[in-house]
């Protein structure tokens, strides 16, 4: 019921990559929309967080992507509060930190090949330098994603939803983050592609040790990707913990209520 | 676990709109415009007469001498409706230009400047694109006096509210997609970000009032040397001969009609071309709705 | 068990192209049965609702049979005039889609958007009427109805917005509701109220019931029989447990499959331990 200490994640061997430090945020003067969140992010581990609409996990979001300020608290990278305005340490957060989104359809542009936006974080961040280099680089990173290397060539129409969903997976990838943040990354999908999708971010994350949270309003996409899990409500987070025992043993009624109103196969 | 290998479900099926009136609009209207541009091209090399040269006798009906007769002072008609089509190309190209670098400008700063700045200029092009094209050409002609610069500076200016209108309003819906935070969190500044998403994303939706704009700003030249703000002689602007064959329509009825149909042919061929050219442009409908 | 409504050899194309995106669908509908159709994007599921609506706009033309048992007489709605279908939609058939806002006047109260079908098909006029908005509204369970009969569609949420969708298609007493991916917007808490809703509407009415969704625990969970499309055609119908448990086709099987594979994820009786 209460809101778990950073202390609590850093129990963990591994260092924090990003964390959320007693974080509260509000539009303008507008009520709060996110209360003393705290949440932490070790490589190689995954973390769910989930909560319905107006809960507050975009706006979260937002913030560990560096996109808007706390107005309260800190967002927390390697140690050190972040500071947008440092433009060398962003450029280093950027790189460690790489967003997924929901959309498939909306997360490519349309008129870019598939290849070009896979290498825009390399060029934008000023990594990968040569032209053969970095096709070089996009051809391994469509391949661990599952897809051809000619798939670069093409233009994001060619594709379906899990298809583009792998795109999106690459580019975020491309920078050889250490921290993913996936925005319901497969509620967008087809159930049929969803495992397959599902799959693929276990895979990343067990083999390249990155640190995936993963934002969804899906228990079972949580219960199969993350280790541990928090519950957002109204902005704050009212159960954080393993995931198995939170979804055995579920502490906050509105837990309960989310697990109760999963759909079930008899 | 194996590295998953997209199934068949995952497969697109390949389905593409045909269309089947692409190439015909591209042709017609490729055909119409082309041929006008290389009369205003080869005005530049070749006239069959002196612009200035009166020999030909008043008033002559088309013969084999002077293929579309000659005006009441006996300069030949042909040799004026090729340069006719060069200041008609030439106003087209200017003012389209300027409403699309203005325009586009404009659009952007208002699409990704804060809400003060945006409010300002919505409200400015509000009051921009109520404002009549003749009533600002004249006022423009007031300040810099009559002259083919001053009708396409005008007619650009015009322009431009509309395009910028249309710029912001695209660029918003491209600025609010996901790609585009995605490119902002790889560290894509927002100059990079303006060439790399917006403008491309952008750019299909403006082709076509761009080129309506083509043909009306032909049909605002026209206009205004009709009543004499456009051009001065001798230089044949198609309005300026227009109002010149007023007077004599019943005698010399192909003095009037000429460049009247040149300007009909005009802009339907570039409307079709637009049209074509949309299509081409966009061939998947790649289009953000 | 008589049929209320009959599909056969229903087909869907784009007029004067290729390939249908319907194909050869049949299937039949009992009074007082539930059916639930389930496909992925591009299934056709969707299209043959609408079919059965009499909804296809062009290009779109359908072909086939589609017989509905109303009140007077049987209507074939392919084909039919639009007059015809009038006369059908609302009283026979209410339908109920994924955008409630879609389908909901933005600029008339909700109340009133109710009032009509209430006038049109049942006759009440003034403080009869008054009384039936507020009863229909109240029936679909949402709590104030005088305040949401005042309101703008805009000025309430996504859950309540559904649930006035769902007393629009309920307002002229249909006998058979198709519901096109009714919750697939919604959050999972407002979900299960919703599908509670329609269940609960539905067994009270003695209606029948056409639910349409991509998520097989959904439907698993509302309807009796099961029809799997792909591509256009029908895979595979049957009994819902039936075809739980032993699906034929190799699609069915992996759409099970996977579905299942989720289940599995969450603890099999989540409440069992956390109540008592």
């Amino acid at each position: 019921m209460t809101a778990a200490t950073p202390g609590e994640a850093q129990a963990n061997a591994a260092p924090v990559v990003l964390a959320a430090d007693r974080v509260s945020f509000s539009y303008g003067r507008g009520a709060e929309v996110l209360h003393d969140v705290s949440l932490a992010l070790v490589p190689g581990e995954s973390v769910g967080l989930v909560g319905e609409s107006g809960a507050g996990k975009t706006s979260l979001l937002r913030l560990l992507l560096g996109l808007g300020a706390p107005t309260s608290g800190e967002i927390r990278f390697e140690g050190h509060a972040l500071d947008r305005r440092d433009t060398r340490s962003m450029l280093a957060f950027r790189r460690a930190v790489q967003p997924v989104y929901q959309d498939p359809f909306s997360s490519l542009d349309p008129r870019m090949r598939v290849g070009d936006s896979v290498a825009e974080p390399l060029r934008s961040l000023g990594i990968a330098g040569g032209r053969t280099e970095r096709a070089a680089r996009v051809t391994e990173l469509l391949e661990s994603v599952g897809l051809p290397a000619d798939a670069a060539e093409r233009y994001p129409d060619a594709f379906s939803g899990g298809q583009r969903q792998r795109i999106a997976i690459a580019r975020a990838l491309a920078p050889e983050p250490r921290v993913i943040l996936a925005d319901e990354p497969v509620s967008a999908l087809d159930t049929s592609v969803r495992m397959q999708v599902i799959e693929l971010f276990q895979r990343l994350a067990r083999e390249r040790g990155i640190g995936l949270l993963l934002v969804s309003h899906d228990l079972t996409i949580v219960a199969a990707l993350c280790r541990r899990i928090a519950v957002l409500e109204g902005g704050i987070i009212v159960e954080q913990g393993e995931t198995r025992s939170v979804l055995t043993e579920p502490r906050h009624p509105y837990t309960r209520r989310l697990l109760d109103s999963v759909p079930r196969l008899p | 676990m194996t590295v998953t290998v997209p199934t068949a479900a995952e497969q697109k099926p390949a389905a593409r709109r045909t269309r089947g009136r692409t190439s015909i609009n591209l042709v017609v209207g490729g055909v119409l415009f082309g041929v006008i541009v290389a009369v205003a091209v080869l005005s530049l090399f070749a006239l069959p007469y002196e612009p200035s040269d009166t020999t030909g006798g008043r008033l002559q009906p088309p013969s084999g001498e002077h293929w579309a007769g000659t005006d009441r002072l006996g300069r030949d008609l042909f040799t004026q409706l090729m340069i006719g089509a060069r200041l008609a190309m030439l106003t087209g190209l200017g003012s389209v230009a300027i409403a699309a670098v203005v325009g586009v400008v404009v659009g952007l700063v208002a699409a990704t400047a804060g809400r003060w700045i945006d409010d300002a200029l919505s409200s400015l092009l509000d009051i921009a694109i109520a404002f009549p094209t003749l009533l600002l050409a004249m006022l423009v002609v007031a300040w810099r006096g009559a002259s083919l610069d001053s009708a396409i500076l005008a007619i650009g200016l015009a322009g431009s509210a509309v395009i910028a209108r249309l710029t912001r309003v695209t660029a918003s819906r491209v600025l609010a997609q996901e790609f585009v935070k995605a490119s902002r969190t790889s560290g894509t500044g927002t100059l990079r970000l303006i060439r790399l998403h917006v403008l491309p994303n952008v750019w299909p939706t403006l082709i076509v009032p761009l080129a309506l704009q083509f043909g009306g700003a032909v049909v605002a030249e026209a206009s205004l040397s009709y009543v004499g703000l456009g051009s001065p002689p001798p230089n044949a602007s198609w309005g300026r001969m227009l109002q010149e064959a007023q007077s004599t329509v019943l005698v010399a009825p192909s003095a009037a009609i000429l460049p009247g149909l040149l300007l009909v042919a005009t802009i339907i061929g570039v409307n079709l071309l637009a049209d074509g050219l949309r299509d081409v442009a966009d061939p998947a409908g790649r289009s953000i709705r | 068990m008589t049929a209320l409504l009959t599909v056969n050899a229903l087909s869907v194309h784009v007029d004067g192209a290729g390939a249908p995106l319907v194909d050869d669908v049949s299937f039949e509908l009992g009074e007082g049965e539930r059916l639930g159709v389930i496909g992925e994007s591009g299934s056709g599921k969707s299209l043959t609702a609408l079919a059965v609506l009499g909804l296809l706009a062009h290009p779109l033309r359908a072909s086939g049979s589609i017989r509905l048992a109303a009140d007077g007489g049987d209507v074939e709605v392919v084909g039919a005039r639009q007059r015809r279908l009038d006369t059908v939609r609302g009283s026979t058939v209410g339908a109920v889609f994924q955008e409630p806002l879609a389908s909901l006047d933005p600029l008339m109260r909700i109340g009133a958007q109710l009032a009509w079908p209430l006038r049109q098909h049942r006759g009440l006029r003034g403080d009869a009427l008054r009384r039936a908005v507020l009863d229909a509204l109240a029936d679909v369970q949402l709590a104030e109805p005088e305040r949401i009969a005042r309101s703008f569609i805009h000025e309430v949420s996504g859950g309540q917005r559904q649930r006035v969708a769902i007393a629009l298609a309920l307002a002229a007493r249909p006998r058979l509701l198709i519901a096109d991916e009714p919750t697939t917007a919604l959050d999972v808490t407002v979900q299960a109220g919703v599908l509670e809703l329609i269940q609960s509407a539905v067994a009270e009415r003695g209606m029948s019931l056409v639910f349409i969704s991509h998520d097989l625990p959904v439907v698993a969970g509302i309807a009796d029989r099961v029809v799997v499309m792909r591509a256009g055609r029908v895979v595979e119908a049957g009994e819902t447990r039936q075809l739980l448990s032993a699906p034929r086709e190799g699609y069915t099987r992996t759409l099970v499959a996977a579905s299942r594979a989720l289940d599995d994820l969450l603890p099999a009786a989540p409440l069992d331990g956390g109540r008592v």
